[in-house]
């Protein structure tokens, strides 16, 4: 009778885990070390973006493949979208196998988030990337719990249509991890663009500390970590601007 | 008929008129399935066709006749081979009805487009088949042709005679629609079922199409097929019809899937007064592949599938796929949409490197560019200033000029240009004769 000694024995009040389905290494550094070990699979991360980058989410977009690339080749990756843009010889420059992706094109942000949340209760796919504007509170956590469901990772790329309407919207609170990122200025080689520069910042993290960093994403063939960092960044990012110009 | 033989003579006028008249019973049962037989022959003139009891045919034509080359030929064709008959082509079918009873046998009506009102002006109203008791109080009344009864006021007519005599009129000027039952053809893959008392909860009808899926999945897979587009015909008490259509993307076969298919849809179903029967169609099936199961009796790989026929459903088609590689080197042509469960095709290396995010059609810009040769050193995109701080050498791509559409776009240079903020733009430079004075930029994608 275990109920009669501890009246809570059989239900669970206790926070549930914040990396209960293993996590993917980032730098092997430090990155890894304010995420708590790395970035958990099987759960919902959020990416925000500001200025030109939230009608595009490209930058968004460059962080996240070297980390999809690396997830097993089990089931396919999901992609949901308003405007399906994404160009899949592109993505193969950024070491994603375009035959692993399937995508959906959404006309309205609240049908993206029911696919979503239809495709990770599903536990059919091994990621699923939505690209949505505006998105609820209770849509976020309802995303959050089919994550759990089959361990499926779940990605939501603030991403809003061109020219039309604003661009805030408020952050999902379900989200263990919520990122902002944007492009950084990369090393010209010889006059040309350099490789990919992004400057991540870790806005939010359970179970681990906020942080911004400048990172170079790395193909799956060429390194074991899905990103080099080049370099930390202790200052908030209005900072940045001024320092890379002087 | 020369010896003065009628019909509605009796029959011993008729054995006094000719004394080796032939007699049978009547047989109306016979003769209508004939007549259904016949109608399906004319299935090769036009899809639609249907029996006209007890003694016609109709025959939608419509984008039919230019097959046999025209309306007339049409008819000459169909009245050697079914003579003797009596034929009338007119844009309604009740027109066609009243002229087809005043042609001959070896002549044929056919009203030109938008005359059939005229064609029947003259024809007395018996033909616009009105009842023989309302015809004989309109002749009593003067009223003999179809034209006369044009000129009165419809609402006196109604008042008079009921609303029969306005309702056929309009039907044969085509103002009201005619209901003509057409020939369905045979379903095979057809389960129906009638309830004793009708139906309009989500749980009943939802229990009864369970019940439906089982009894047709069960022949299905009798004979190793599945399904790809099954339909649900729900048949009101007040006798209209709604129907949901279901399509999936792999043959299908399980009763439980199929039934979660329609039930995901049942909220766009009316039950209205309440339904009382329940049909479920298979209208496409194809055999099953055969499947692997694991060593615990699970089938692999059924979730996917699943799961992309509710959503197929839900959205619809085109919405889901995946994108396979095309053998072009235009940028926007190098890939196309495959359906998600098409087998994976492997990728080629990209030639150079390619943005994250290709616009759907290059966005022209304002660039300034030093020398016509040199990559912009500004531009201005979406009423954005970018100042470009690095540009890599150009990548020239040559139109296909196979293609007509390309004749005026002979090549297009595209630079991988970055802004001071750090975004990567792939920007190309197009003219048409390759003077400096033609030329134009074009905004096509973004890196990350």
């Amino acid at each position: 009778m275990a109920s009669a000694t501890n009246p809570l024995a059989g239900l669970h009040f206790a926070t549930p885990s914040a990396k209960p389905y293993g996590v993917i290494a980032m730098d092997g550094g430090q990155i890894d070390a304010a995420l708590g070990g790395g970035l958990a699979l099987g759960v919902l991360h959020e990416f925000t973006a500001t200025g030109i980058e939230a009608e595009h989410a490209t930058a968004s977009t460059a962080f996240l493949l070297p980390l999809l690339a690396r997830l097993p080749d089990t089931k396919p990756i999901f992609w949901l979208a308003r405007v399906c843009d994404l160009y899949p010889p592109g993505l193969m420059c950024l070491g994603l196998d375009p035959a692993r992706l399937i995508q959906l094109h959404a006309v309205s942000d609240n049908e993206a988030l029911a696919c979503a949340e239809t495709l990770l209760r599903a536990g059919i796919a091994n990621a699923v990337v939505a690209e949505v504007g505006h998105a609820g509170k209770l849509a976020g956590r309802r995303l959050q719990l089919a994550c759990l469901e089959h361990g499926t990772s779940g990605f939501v790329l603030r991403r809003f249509p061109y020219g039309v309407g604003t661009r805030t919207s408020q952050p999902l609170i379900s989200a263990i991890t919520r990122w902002r990122i944007a492009p950084a200025a990369s090393a010209p080689y010889l006059g040309e663009p350099g490789e990919t520069r992004l400057q991540a910042e870790l806005l939010h993290a359970r179970g681990g500390v906020a942080g911004s960093w400048i990172v170079e994403p790395q193909e799956t063939g060429n390194a074991a970590h899905p990103f080099r960092l080049v370099a930390a960044l202790a200052n908030p990012p209005q900072n940045l601007q001024r320092r890379l110009a002087s | 008929m020369a010896l003065g033989i009628r019909r509605g003579q009796s029959l011993s006028q008729a054995q006094a008129l000719c004394g080796t008249l032939l007699t049978d019973t009547a047989d109306p049962l016979a003769d209508a399935a004939a007549l259904a037989d016949m109608a399906r022959w004319c299935n090769r003139i036009s899809p639609l066709t249907a029996p006209d009891l007890p003694d016609g045919l109709w025959i939608d034509i419509a984008g039919c006749a230019h097959l046999f080359g025209g309306e007339r030929r049409l008819a000459e064709r169909l009245q050697q081979r079914l003579a003797p008959c009596r034929l009338a082509i007119a844009d309604t079918a009740g027109a066609a009805w009243a002229l087809a009873r005043t042609a001959t046998r070896t002549e044929i009506e056919i009203a030109p487009p938008g005359q059939h009102a005229q064609a029947i002006a003259n024809l007395p109203t018996a033909l616009l088949r009105i009842e023989t008791r309302i015809v004989a109080g309109l002749h009593h009344v003067g009223l003999r042709s179809v034209e006369a009864l044009l000129r009165l006021p419809r609402a006196e007519i109604t008042a008079r005679f009921g609303p029969e005599p306005v309702r056929q009129l309009d039907r044969a000027l085509g103002r009201a629609s005619e209901p003509i039952s057409w020939l369905q053809p045979e379903q095979e893959w057809r389960v129906q079922r009638p309830f004793v008392e009708p139906i309009s909860t989500p749980e009943a009808l939802s229990e009864a199409l369970m019940l439906l899926a089982q009894e047709l999945c069960a022949r299905l897979e009798a004979l190793r097929l599945g399904g790809t587009r099954f339909c649900a015909r729900f048949f009101g008490i007040d006798g209209g019809e709604q129907t949901l259509i279901v399509t999936a993307a792999a043959p299908l076969h399980k009763p439980l899937r199929l039934a979660r298919l329609f039930v995901d849809r049942l909220d766009a179903v009316e039950p209205g007064l309440g339904i009382e029967a329940l049909a479920v169609v298979a209208e496409a099936v194809a055999p099953l592949a055969l499947s692997q199961s694991a060593l615990d009796d699970t089938a692999e790989g059924e979730e996917l599938p699943e799961t992309l026929d509710t959503l197929t459903n839900r959205l619809g088609a085109l919405r889901l796929w995946r994108p396979e590689p095309q053998a072009s080197h235009i940028p926007e042509r190098s890939w196309v949409a495959r359906s998600p469960l098409a087998k994976p095709v492997r990728w080629p290396s990209p030639p150079g490197r390619r943005p994250l995010r290709l616009l759907s059609k290059p966005e022209p810009i304002e660039a300034m560019a030093l020398v016509p040769d040199d990559p912009p050193i500004r531009f201005r995109w979406r009423g954005a200033l970018h100042r470009v701080r690095a540009a890599s050498l150009p990548e020239r791509i040559a139109a296909e000029w196979w293609r007509r559409s390309d004749v005026e776009e002979r090549f297009r240079d595209y630079y991988r240009v970055e802004d001071e903020h750090g975004t990567r733009f792939w920007v190309f430079r197009t003219s048409q004769s390759g003077e400096a004075a033609s030329i134009r930029w074009f905004m096509h994608g973004l890196f990350g």
